[in-house]
């Protein structure tokens, strides 16, 4: 017996050449259906897919053009389908429906994310890990306070640091400082400074304002171990960040505040760091026309001095009287003393050109100990 | 009853002008030995027997979907090795070819986000390159190299660049290559990035001119014959043969391809009836074998398979 077909008075078939609009024609549960038969099954009859295109691709795309009517639909229809997903179905169903989930901003899909996540997800298996991974990717999108917990519980696992981290800070921007240490001492455990300084990149360069810096860095700096401390400096100099354009975001109360930290935290190994950190913001010294000159013996010269010369070591803060700022000479014990007289911060010059302070403390370190001291 | 089926689906087929398309190129893929007939026969079986299977089907076409992969890449030309490459849209490449997890990218717009990052010099081959060239199934489309080189030369574009600078020279080989390589299903708005993939990866990978069972009745398309190699897309702007094409076995991606940020699609597709109208007169032209029409030919051999000489087939 001959089969029939049920041909339709089109030339072509529904959907062969108009596949959107044969999408919008579907209600809720012809559109629920179809959509778990393309995402589950890999059949997308009625409508066919080029074969040279990426599935999830082209159905994202089609269903993003959608009208409002559908996309309210979906935003219903893929997190009952995701509710629908266990364990023992595929991974690719489950990362299909996700990715959908965080284009078509399916808020509703929270919490049912968060259950697979925790409860669905094995810990080992490269397929689950993937998966958790797209869901924190998700998550970022649609997530609410609720899902804060679910960031901080996986922010300490390799896979998931720079997804959870973002998450974090993009809910609630103070993340972004007290997750930093702990993110920061991760990434060097696995001696993956290079994917850190990318996540640190969008950080400061994607989301914050150089103004916002200081509202991160004040109180890493107050947080972080010493040995990461300048490590993590010089990673946020690279990329442009500990810089010119940081320093001319802050007030000079600001800048002491900032370089305070910098020697309170820093340790005797780091001087050529930090000389080397500041020479490439192209600080260089130069006296004030008014120095006190006091205790300089003649012939000594007063000039223009670098901060990339073996003379200068660190700068800080002096004790007592406030705002005073000087150059701690490295090298100690040749043609000691020598005396340095100091400079006010109000003679400093709009540009942040740091005066030339000289002081008679012959010893380097004695120098640091005593900055630490009187550093507020 | 089953040759009945299969005649009556075949004369459903090209009562469709997109199932008419695909019939008469299946039969040149046939008859100029792009093709098997053992693969033919073998699909055509298993057309056979999802007729059997089925109660009743909307469209034709419906049936070319439920052939299994097994019917990929089973060209039997193959290219001389030479440089390929692959044309991906944003979508696609952001999500499954860089380490947006590593990077720490959320998933709404994830696009956006590595196209501003690479178009900044910030994605780092080495780090961010990730898992497979392919598509749906275990292959992707490719073209020669030297077809992208044409147009980046008439556009004045230098190559190999990381992207195309000014975004409006971006643009506008983005919307060229859309319709030289037929990318009938990528809208306006659509940014692209091409994929020169170093010749070393193709070493004992398949790599063949596509036929019929590697693309689908909406794939805009024309066979390889004995002239040439490449199967030939279709431009979507003149309607006439466009880039010689080939299928490619998946291929790992590594920092080693190179990727050029092309930039984002600025023409509407083309009308849709004017390309079918088109590529229909090109495959009738085309497949016109010793005086008869292909149908003829085929028709004679799928009765002689199927053993059914009591209906005399009409020729078109």
């Amino acid at each position: 017996m001959e089969k029939k077909t049920s041909h339709t008075s089109q030339k072509h078939p529904p959907g062969a050449t108009d596949p959107l609009g044969w999408v919008q024609c579907q209600h809720y549960a012809e559109l629920k259906r179809w959509l778990k038969s393309v995402v589950w099954r890999g059949d997308w009859t009625p409508l066919i897919i080029p074969p040279s295109a990426v599935p999830i691709s082209y159905l994202a795309r089609m269903l993003l053009r959608a009208d409002a009517r559908v996309k309210t639909d979906l935003r219903t229809i893929i997190p009952e389908l995701l509710s629908e997903w266990n364990t023992y179905d595929s991974r690719d169903v489950l990362e299909t429906l996700l990715i959908l989930c965080g284009d078509l901003s399916c808020n509703e899909a929270e919490m049912v994310i968060a259950r697979i996540v925790v409860h669905k997800l094995g810990e080992d298996d490269e397929n689950d890990l993937r998966c958790r991974s797209r869901a924190l990717s998700t998550l970022q999108s649609i997530g609410t306070e609720r899902t804060l917990n679910l960031f901080l519980r996986y922010i300490g696992h390799p896979r998931h640091a720079a997804l959870c981290y973002r998450g974090l800070y993009r809910l609630n921007p103070m993340y972004a400082a007290t997750e930093m240490p702990a993110l920061v001492r991760s990434y060097k455990s696995r001696n993956a400074t290079a994917r850190l300084k990318d996540v640190l990149d969008l950080l400061f360069n994607e989301t914050l304002t150089p103004p916002e810096y200081i509202t991160v860095l004040r109180p890493f700096a107050e947080q972080a171990e010493p040995e990461s401390f300048i490590e993590v400096l010089e990673l946020l100099a690279s990329i442009g960040v500990f810089g010119p354009k940081f320093f001319a975001c802050l007030s000079a109360i600001q800048s002491q505040s900032v370089f305070g930290q910098l020697l309170k935290r820093a340790r005797n190994e780091d001087c050529e760091r930090i000389v080397s950190l500041l020479g490439e913001m192209k600080m260089t010294i130069e006296p004030p026309p008014d120095i006190d000159s006091g205790g300089l013996g003649s012939g000594d010269p007063i000039g223009e001095i670098g901060l990339g010369e073996p003379q200068i070591g660190l700068l800080g803060e002096s004790s007592g009287d406030e705002g005073f700022y000087y150059l701690i000479p490295k090298g100690e014990g040749e043609g000691l003393p020598k005396k340095w007289p100091f400079v006010k911060s109000s003679d400093l010059s709009p540009n942040k050109r740091w005066m030339l302070t000289r002081s008679g403390w012959p010893d380097v370190n004695y120098w640091v100990e005593l900055a630490s001291e009187h550093v507020s | 009853m089953s040759s009945k089926n299969l005649d009556s689906w075949r004369e459903a087929l090209i009562n469709d002008q997109q199932g008419k398309i695909w019939w008469y190129n299946l039969q040149f893929d046939v008859a100029h030995n792009n093709l098997s007939t053992e693969i033919n026969d073998l699909f055509m079986e298993t057309v056979r027997e999802a007729l059997e299977a089925l109660d009743d089907y909307d469209s034709p076409l419906d049936l070319l979907k439920k052939t299994p992969s097994t019917f990929s890449l089973q060209g039997n030309r193959s290219p001389e090795v030479e440089p390929f490459s692959r044309v991906m849209d944003d979508y696609a490449f952001a999500r499954f070819n860089i380490d947006w997890e590593g990077l720490g990218f959320a998933e709404e717009r994830l696009e956006d986000q590595v196209w501003n990052r690479f178009r900044k010099g910030k994605i780092v081959p080495a780090s961010d390159f990730r898992n497979h060239m392919k598509s749906g199934g275990d292959f992707f489309w490719g073209t020669p190299t030297r077809q992208l080189d044409e147009v980046f030369a008439k556009l004045g574009i230098e190559s190999p660049t990381l992207f195309v600078d000014p975004s409006e020279k971006g643009d506008q080989a983005a919307t060229e290559i859309r319709n030289l390589l037929g990318l009938s299903y990528h809208n306006e708005g659509i940014g692209l990035y091409r994929i020169d993939i170093p010749s070393k990866y193709l070493q004992g990978v398949k790599v063949c001119a596509p036929t019929t069972l590697d693309s689908s009745p909406i794939c805009v398309f024309l066979p390889a014959d004995e002239q040439t190699p490449f199967g030939s897309t279709l431009h979507l702007d003149k309607l006439e043969p466009g880039a010689e094409e080939v299928v490619i076995g998946a291929l790992e991606f590594t920092e080693e391809y190179h990727v050029t940020q092309l930039g984002f699609i600025r023409n509407p597709l083309p009308d849709d009836a004017a390309v079918w109208t088109a590529l229909e007169g090109m495959v009738e032209k085309r497949h016109v074998v010793d005086g008869k029409s292909p149908g003829t030919v085929r028709r004679s051999k799928f009765r002689k398979f199927f053993g059914s000489f009591r209906k005399v087939i009409k020729s078109h």
